[in-house]
């Protein structure tokens, strides 16, 4: 159903992958109505995966090698390096007629080449199902662990000796029910950030006054006014609790906020789709120091698929995050991106995307301003291997100075899987 | 005397001329093999290939009648008059070659007709569901028969096609329109495109 699809588009994505080939079913989609090129599977070329039981279980091996001009996003005096990155991952994914299990788990392992200090490794693990009580009835569950490095380009980096790490730990949980042409989905989500200590000049840096916790909860409803448009209201309110009050620079950064927009999901004969809303988000702090952040919520999330061949993805989004800039109560980020999927042969896929990202802070005068490009081609040799070519750049500039930087990275990735 | 000689003479010039201007003209517009290429298909002339099944009736034998095949160098094999080769004949030419070989030795004067049963199958591959052979239908054309193979996917390049008459032996491909009429034995292919 139209309105389903839709739906997954703003909810997090979870259950099964469509381009996974299950043994002994039936022939894989090509060819859907609103289907892009990435949704497409690939007969042949897609992993079959090992069958254990009523699971099946999908292993890869992904190898990079890649060359970055600015490995520490500075803005004069920039080092490059050439980083290897390994990463192994396994899904085991559920294959039954009724609701949804998956379990998965990822490590990434990067080495560079003449700065070790910046090694490091990511792992994550997690599950994620639905639950089908009915056809009309569905509770979708998440839940995962992820160990994560802050990227050197974030405003958010201490500049420390290494990237700083941290733990997150996220659990999600989202009920639909459908009532004829309304839809209502409550959903729930709590993640907690868990920051290690940064080695710096002088010892560590600690981090710990940037764990919090943050809760979101909502509800989205749709009301189907025909199969290809629905109307849709989206209010959701988040909480974040730090755990050490107040911070290393004096302020107390907690905060609560909420998002409420309204909006249409349209999809006009399956090759334009996709959500447009407005609306009006807000963050109120705790500590009378920092200022109220609020603005006007507009976003687009639309995939209009030219030809079966090519498909352009427009998207644009606000949202309120938190910042350790001294002084500011945290940044509206504005984003817009575009991207083009194009499937040049069945197994030769080309990509190309351009994202501009302003970061207004709030309670300091900082702006910045980020351009993200890139262009990719992804060769699907067989089942068993994958190759994949990219070049991305990005450029940030920003009214501080000192902090503008432009990086180049070239990426050559191979993939092993079964 | 004098003039019937010279106006039989008449005849027979106009007859050589005319069988000579269609035969340039049958040179030109038809191919080695299948149907002269006309607009109307009522004035086509049919030419028998491999692999078509044809009911020969010769009138009052029914030992000689029967459903045959063409084999693979275009002959019948025949009760009592044995191998014919009927190859690129029209059915025409068939029933009176047919008709040739049992005067005078078996029958004074056979009455033979000729009608072709089963056409031989086109072929069609490429960017079609179901790439194959697929039985000839009457009239049908490229478009026709993409739909009998199940219609192009979505990467068939649907402009123009591959075809290859019958017949042609190592006859190159010629890239010809969806509209094109297919004669049996044609061999169709749907290409890629990639943007």
């Amino acid at each position: 159903m139209a309105v389903m699809w839709l739906l997954a588009l703003s909810l997090p994505a979870f259950g099964q992958d469509l381009k996974r080939a299950v043994p002994g079913a039936e022939e894989p989609f090509t060819d859907l109505r609103g289907m892009s090129v990435t949704d497409r599977a690939h007969p042949g070329y897609d992993p079959l995966g090992i069958r254990i039981g009523s699971f099946v279980l999908y292993p890869a091996l992904d190898v990079a090698g890649s060359y970055n001009d600015n490995i520490f996003a500075t803005d004069v005096v920039t080092v490059s390096d050439y980083i290897i990155e390994i990463n192994p991952s396994i899904d085991l994914v559920s294959n039954w007629s009724n609701h949804v299990l998956n379990l998965f788990a990822s490590g990434s392992i990067f080495r560079y080449a003449d700065n070790p200090s910046e090694d490091r490794e990511n792992y994550e693990a997690g599950a994620d199902g639905r639950i089908d009580f009915t056809r009309d009835v569905t509770l979708d569950l998440l839940g995962q662990f992820e160990h994560l490095t802050e990227e050197r380009g974030s405003p958010n980096d201490v500049g420390g000796f290494a990237p700083t790490q941290f733990n997150l730990v996220t659990g999600e949980a989202a009920y639909t029910q459908t009532f004829n042409r309304l839809t209502v989905a409550p959903f729930a989500k709590i993640q907690y950030y868990d920051f290690d200590d940064t080695p710096a000049l002088g010892g560590v840096i600690n981090n710990d006054d940037r764990d919090r916790l943050e809760t979101r909860v909502g509800m989205r409803a749709d009301y189907e006014l025909t199969p290809d448009v629905a109307f849709f209201v989206l209010g959701k309110g988040n909480f974040r609790d730090y755990q050490t009050v107040p911070d290393d620079s004096g302020l107390i950064r907690n905060s609560h906020g909420f998002n409420l927009v309204a909006g249409a999901a349209l999809d006009f004969t399956g090759s334009l789709f996709g959500d447009i809303y407005v609306g009006y988000l807000s963050q109120y702090y705790d500590d009378p120091a920092l200022i109220t952040i609020s603005g006007v919520n507009a976003g687009i999330d639309m995939t209009w698929n030219v030809t079966p061949l090519t498909s352009v993805t427009a998207t644009a989004q606000r949202r309120i995050e938190e910042t350790i800039q001294a002084g500011a109560s945290g940044f509206l980020a504005t984003q817009i991106g575009i991207a083009v999927d194009h499937e040049l042969l069945r197994n030769l896929i080309l990509h190309a995307e351009i994202i501009g990202r302003w970061d207004d802070y709030q309670g300091i005068t900082r702006e910045d301003n980020y351009i993200d490009a890139g262009v990719s081609g992804q060769y699907l040799m067989n089942r068993y291997l994958r190759f994949e070519l990219s070049y991305a750049f990005t450029q940030r500039d920003s009214n501080v100075a000192g902090d503008d930087y432009a990086r180049n990275i070239v990426m050559a990735r191979f993939r092993v899987q079964y | 005397m004098r003039r019937r000689s010279t106006r039989s003479l008449g005849h027979g010039a106009i007859a050589g001329l005319l069988v000579l201007l269609s035969g340039v003209l049958a040179a030109t517009l038809s191919p080695a093999n299948g149907w002269a290429q006309s607009a109307s298909l009522g004035e086509a002339t049919y030419q028998l290939g491999p692999g078509d099944r044809v009911r020969i009736s010769v009138f009052g034998h029914k030992d000689l009648s029967g459903e045959f095949e063409l084999d693979g160098v275009g002959r019948v094999s025949l009760p009592l008059i044995g191998s014919v080769t009927l190859l690129n004949n029209s059915l025409a030419d068939a029933e009176r070659e047919i008709a040739d070989r049992l005067r005078p030795d078996y029958l004074k004067n056979p009455q033979v007709s000729l009608e072709v049963l089963n056409y031989r199958p086109f072929y069609i591959i490429g960017e079609v569901r179901s790439p194959g052979s697929y039985a000839y239908v009457n009239g049908m054309s490229v478009l026709n028969a993409v739909a009998i193979a199940g219609g192009f996917t979505y990467r068939a390049r649907e402009e123009n096609v591959y075809l290859r008459r019958a017949g042609d032996g190592e006859g190159e491909e010629r890239l010809v329109g969806v509209e094109t009429l297919l004669l049996p034995g044609d061999f169709v292919k749907v290409r890629e495109r990639f943007f």
